[in-house]
């Protein structure tokens, strides 16, 4: 299973100018997210919020909903069913938006990588500007993480949401053989994205228009 | 100027109501509204003619001289200005609402019925009065019941508790017949006012008699029952024209007899509680009272029209708590608010109207989202909730502030406060029937609904307009009021065209218009400003990640609307609102009672003749015993 | 330059005056709240941040009526903080506080005409529950006013202001001690803190009316907010706290008020609706009406 090849990399070539770089700073000086409580990782949430490592010293905060949020945080594991949600929430959100996966099962499925109901590659179904690897990652690490997102947004680098307008084709395709899956869940498992474009092709067609 | 203009007032729109009666409907519509034309061409004539006056004196069965006096006040012109004005924008309105489908048969009567309100306005002796008003309640009976039992049922209701008023103030006339000998209303008046030395009880009673008339008919407590019910029921296009200028009679009958023979009465005669004399606190509490019942039923209300006509008897609660301060500054308080009045209101309902007209729903839940395709209707209700609630820049916002500063004048702060309390509570009901109505979802069945036909839409933009300009330039109004309030000796108000001088501040609506506008300015540039917005569907909502699809959810059940107060509802239940509605289904089980009782009498069938043959005995032994 | 445009200047300058103070004044409120719950909390400019990050994000509306009122509901309150004087300075002259008191209710309308356009019941429900609320917080607020106008004979704001500039003494929370507590509690209410946060809700009702506000509605939302608290800090600080003479010491005392409202905010939970303006008529309804009662009859 060569799930390696569905990864798209980073659109890296955003043009920075004066004001974009300005707007980044501010961008990433508040962060807005909305916490997809789809597993286990939610719990580490709590102690980064509160007193012990307060992540409001970084502009970040908790928001209601996906039309107020600027960052989606899949904490854990993904069902099927939580897929369509968060996709849906996803959706709503307002660009500029970023998305960060919490621990290794929006990586590679984590310990739930042979479960039918979970998803194992996030990344397959929405552009992930970051992913914290760990079961569960630490506060410490999730600290690091947005830290190291806040660089990469003033970079101009996080810009999974204009990959995702972009490949819009590609991601609904993904989402669509999973959540309208036909076949019995139990039958022999056949990789679903064997015949799909691989992300060298796709790179190949991105280099060709290179401005987004 | 010839004094006929005045009987032609009266007798034009009798005539050709009667007229009409013999036209097709949809011609007679298109007659009322040429009568109206008629009407206001001859109003504004008589614009500079105060003082003129028609009489006519006969011996009726040798009880004296009859007369029945008209003339033109300074009082009864501004009422008949502001009513003929807004008339002519309400049978404008009307007449398209009264196409094919929605034709009624009201139009012969409500010509007689302008007839009889120009009477009212215009009447200088008791008796031309009398029979104004009685012309105006049989009229008005009609055409609330326009041929629908549940109509009727209203309109029997609303004439029930006229009538009680109309022998109030029957015998109110007669005893002041009896004794001054004049049926001339401003002798009366003077007469009345200087019996309270000598004749106080006599005076008291004859002044209790009027207002009972009066508050019957303008629904002050404990009348407040009638408009729920005529209001919801009329025609549609009518109930604007209930709201907006019937419920004003009583308010003119106070401010044209019972506040001027307070304010003539020589001081020391009363207790004076709070610098009025107590008749006057009592009524001040009354209407205070009335508020509060308008107010919080309204904020409980499902009907879009039953919610309006609690909303109107909560106003007329204002206008009787402003005359109540029986001072220069409260009667132009509550003649400006009459005026503001009649044209929000007026807007509300011809706005709500429109709805019913292109919907067919009168119940606010099921409705929800036309402002998206009806946005002159949308427009229209929302000035009109926007005067309504007291809201600078608008029409009301200026008078709600006279009344103030007429409560401030006289430290009547208990009141004050109370009316602060409807006029907070307005905020509730108001916006609710806004967002249930106009905005929220827009249900599937009314997506191809469309905007108000062109007739109906002018008028309600002419209406908008008029909203405005009492809002921007208050002179426009309280201009016309040092001349009315000289003629009942009262003090002048200090007013120009953009702004107004209370007992506390003064204020200029023409800088609080300029202002808002400038702040709206500042705004939608920084709005421009900001990076681009795209238009979402009204469905696309935040719904925790469901897709309402997923659970059978459409837009309608999507809308929030039923039941709109439900949290607060445990905070009222302590009022006693229902208990006068109680006393009188009380009253009319004992009367049907009485009614069952005569008509055992009379075995079947002949049930009216035996009535009639034991009222004649009844007479007979009188005459007889005398 | 002509004397209007030289006054549309200054109001302009006003405008952002106050946005720009209510923006500090929540970044302040949430270090507070930080400091209370023994956190570090955000910088103090961290509001300007977060409404400026807003403007450059893109946003969705559902229909006219939205833009239309999100737009009135800033605009009514900028125009309500003209007439609120700050620092015994009034541009417009006269600043009735009928005025002030209704004008704030076109930024409400607005606000709610906005949201509920929506269509979201989320924000309908936060909206019934704010207009709710506000029949229990207006009420002893204007009771209090009241009594003052009974005092002054005038409801300009100017005068109060200036009636409290001879020394510590003379402040009205001395002469209305009773009125103060009142509308201290209904302080409260109307900036929609704790116990009185009905309308936000966040974890209930998805907060409330701005559920389905994002990019530069949101922004509005949060000026609104700012502006809201420049507006009432403003009005209590003329009514009771002495005015001010300048311009620092009028920001310090405004900022007093909100500081109070904030500790109350970070130990309180929230009330349930009826609970809540049942609470405001029978605690901040009977100071009230025991001040206006007491002025009325011997004041």
């Amino acid at each position: 299973m060569e799930h390696d090849n569905i990864y798209l990399t980073n659109l890296r070539d955003e043009k920075q100018n004066m004001w974009t770089g300005l707007a980044n700073y501010f961008r990433k000086r508040s962060m807005w997210m909305l916490y997809y409580c789809t597993g286990c990782g939610a719990i580490e949430l709590p102690p980064t919020m509160t007193s012990r490592y307060d992540m409001e010293r970084l502009g970040m905060g908790p928001m209601a909903t996906p039309r107020q949020a600027d960052l989606l945080l899949i904490t854990g594991y993904l069902s099927v069913k939580t897929l369509k949600r968060v996709i849906w929430s996803y959706e709503q959100m307002q660009e500029p938006k970023y998305v960060v996966g919490f621990g290794s099962c929006p990586i590679n499925g984590g310990i739930y990588w042979d479960a039918y109901p979970v998803i194992n590659h996030l990344e397959a179904f929405m552009p992930v500007d970051m992913s914290i690897a760990g079961c569960m990652p630490r506060p410490q690490a999730i600290i690091d993480a947005f830290e190291k997102l806040m660089d990469e947004i003033q970079q101009g680098k996080a810009v999974g949401y204009k990959r995702y307008r972009k490949h819009y084709d590609w991601y609904k395709r993904n989402q669509d053989l999973v959540l309208n899956r036909q076949s019995a869940v139990l039958t022999p498992y056949v990789d679903p994205f064997a015949s799909m474009p691989t992300a060298a092709e796709l790179m190949a067609q991105e280099s060709e228009d290179s401005h987004v | 100027m010839s004094p006929l203009f005045l009987l032609l007032l009266v007798v034009m729109p009798v005539g050709f109501g009667l007229v009409s009666l013999a036209l097709p409907k949809r011609l007679s519509w298109f007659l009322f509204f040429f009568v109206n034309i008629l009407v206001l061409g001859v109003v504004f004539k008589l614009k500079s003619s105060t003082g003129l006056t028609w009489d006519l004196k006969f011996n009726l069965f040798s009880t004296g001289a009859v007369s029945l006096k008209l003339a033109v006040t300074h009082l009864g012109w501004f009422f008949l200005a502001i009513s003929s004005v807004a008339t002519i924008l309400f049978s404008m309105f009307s007449l398209d609402f009264n196409d094919r489908k929605h034709a009624t048969f009201a139009a012969p009567f409500w010509m007689i019925l302008i007839g009889a309100t120009n009477g009212i306005f215009l009447s200088q002796s008791w008796i031309a009065f009398f029979f104004a008003w009685e012309l105006m309640s049989w009229t008005s009976l009609l055409i609330i019941g326009h041929g629908k039992t549940p109509s009727f049922k209203a309109g029997i209701y609303y004439y029930a508790l006229s009538f009680f008023g109309t022998m109030a103030m029957m015998a109110g006339i007669w005893l002041l017949y009896h004794r001054t000998g004049s049926w001339d209303i401003a002798t009366t008046t003077l007469r009345i006012a200087a019996d309270f030395t000598t004749h106080r009880s006599f005076a008291m009673t004859v002044t209790a008699l009027f207002a009972v008339g009066f508050l019957a008919k303008s629904a002050l407590f404990p009348f407040h029952m009638w408009p729920q019910m005529a209001h919801a029921e009329a025609p549609d296009d009518f109930s604007a024209y209930l709201s907006g200028i019937m419920i004003k009679y009583g308010i003119y009958g106070l401010a044209l007899f019972v506040i001027p023979v307070f304010a003539m009465t020589p001081k020391g005669t009363m207790k004076i509680i709070s610098g009025v004399p107590w008749p006057m606190y009592a009524l001040a509490w009354i209407s205070a009272i009335t508020s509060v019942i308008g107010t919080v039923m309204a904020i409980f209300t499902n009907d879009m029209k039953r919610l309006m006509a609690w909303s109107t008897v909560a106003n007329v609660g204002y206008i009787g708590v402003a005359l109540s301060t029986n001072s220069s500054l409260g009667y132009a308080a509550a003649l400006f608010h009459t005026a503001n009045h009649m044209i929000f209101k007026g807007s509300i309902f011809a706005a709500l109207a429109a709805v019913k007209f292109r919907t067919g729903e009168r119940e606010m839940h099921k409705l929800g989202g036309l402002a998206y395709v009806m946005p002159i209707t949308f427009m229209t209700f929302l000035l009109g909730i926007i005067a309504a609630a007291g809201i600078p820049p608008l029409s009301g916002f200026n008078s709600k502030w006279m009344i103030f500063q007429a409560l401030f004048e006289k430290k009547m702060v208990f009141v004050a406060t109370v009316i602060f309390f409807s006029s907070t509570g307005a905020f509730l009901y108001l916006f609710r029937a806004l967002h249930t109505v106009f905005l929220g979802q827009l249900s599937p069945r009314f997506r191809h609904v469309k905007e108000a036909p062109m007739l109906m839409s002018f008028s309600m933009i002419i209406l908008m307009i008029l909203m405005l300009i009492p809002g921007i330039f208050p002179g426009t109004v309280t201009g016309f009021f040092n001349n009315i309030l000289a003629s009942f000796g009262f003090a002048p108000i200090k007013t120009t065209l953009n702004s107004m001088t209370g007992s506390t501040a003064s204020i200029n609506g023409t800088v609080i218009a300029a202002v808002f506008g400038l702040a709206v300015l500042i705004v939608f540039i920084m709005f421009l400003l900001g990076a681009r917005q795209h238009k979402v569907a009204m469905m696309d909502n935040y719904t925790c990640g469901e897709d309402p699809e997923d659970w059978k959810v459409g837009p309608e059940r999507y809308h929030y609307g039923y039941d709109f107060y439900q949290p607060i509802k445990p905070l009222f239940a302590w009022m006693p609102l229902g208990a006068v509605e109680k006393l009188y289904e009380t009253l009319r089980r004992s009367i049907e009672r009485f009614g069952n009782l005569v008509s055992s009498i009379s075995a079947d069938g002949s049930r009216l003749g035996w009535t009639f043959v034991i009222g004649i005995l009844i007479i007979i032994v009188t005459g007889v015993m005398k | 330059m002509n004397a209007h445009a030289l006054t549309a200047l200054k109001l302009t300058g006003i405008a952002f005056g106050a946005m720009s103070l209510g923006l500090l004044f929540m970044g302040l409120g949430r270090i507070v709240s930080a400091r209370i719950q023994r956190r570090i909390g955000p910088p103090f400019y961290q509001s300007f941040i977060d409404v400026i990050k807003c403007f450059t994000k893109t946003s969705i509306t559902h229909n006219f009526v939205m833009d239309l009122g999100i737009i009135m509901a800033l605009g009514g309150l900028i125009a309500t903080a003209f007439f609120v004087p700050f620092a015994n300075f009034s541009v417009l002259g006269s600043s009735s506080v009928v005025i002030v008191l209704y004008l704030m209710s076109i930024g409400y309308l607005g606000m709610a005409m906005g949201v509920s356009a929506s269509g979201n019941p989320n924000a309908t429900i936060g909206i019934s529950r704010a207009l709710a609320l506000m029949l229990g917080y207006k009420i002893p607020f204007v009771m209090v006013i009241m009594a003052m106008i009974l005092t002054y004979n005038s409801s300009d704001l100017l005068t109060y202001a200036l009636a409290q500039n001879h020394g510590f003494g003379s402040w009205h929370i001395f002469k209305y001690p009773l009125g103060f507590i009142a509308v201290e509690i209904a302080f409260q209410a109307m900036v929609g803190e704790k116990p009185y946060d009905h309308m936000i809700a966040p974890a209930e009702i998805a907060s409330g009316p701005m559920v389905e506000l994002s990019g530069k509605y949101l922004g509005i939302g949060f000026l609104l907010h700012a502006v809201q608290l420049y507006v009432e800090t403003g009005l209590i600080v003329n009514l009771f706290l002495g005015g001010a003479q300048t311009w620092y010491i009028m920001m310090v005392k405004m900022f007093a008020v909100y500081f109070t409202t904030m500790c109350i905010n970070a130990v309180m939970a929230r009330y349930r609706i009826e609970q809540g303006i049942r609470h405001l008529w029978i605690w901040a309804g009977s100071f009230a009406l025991l001040q206006l009662v007491y002025t009325r009859i011997w004041g």
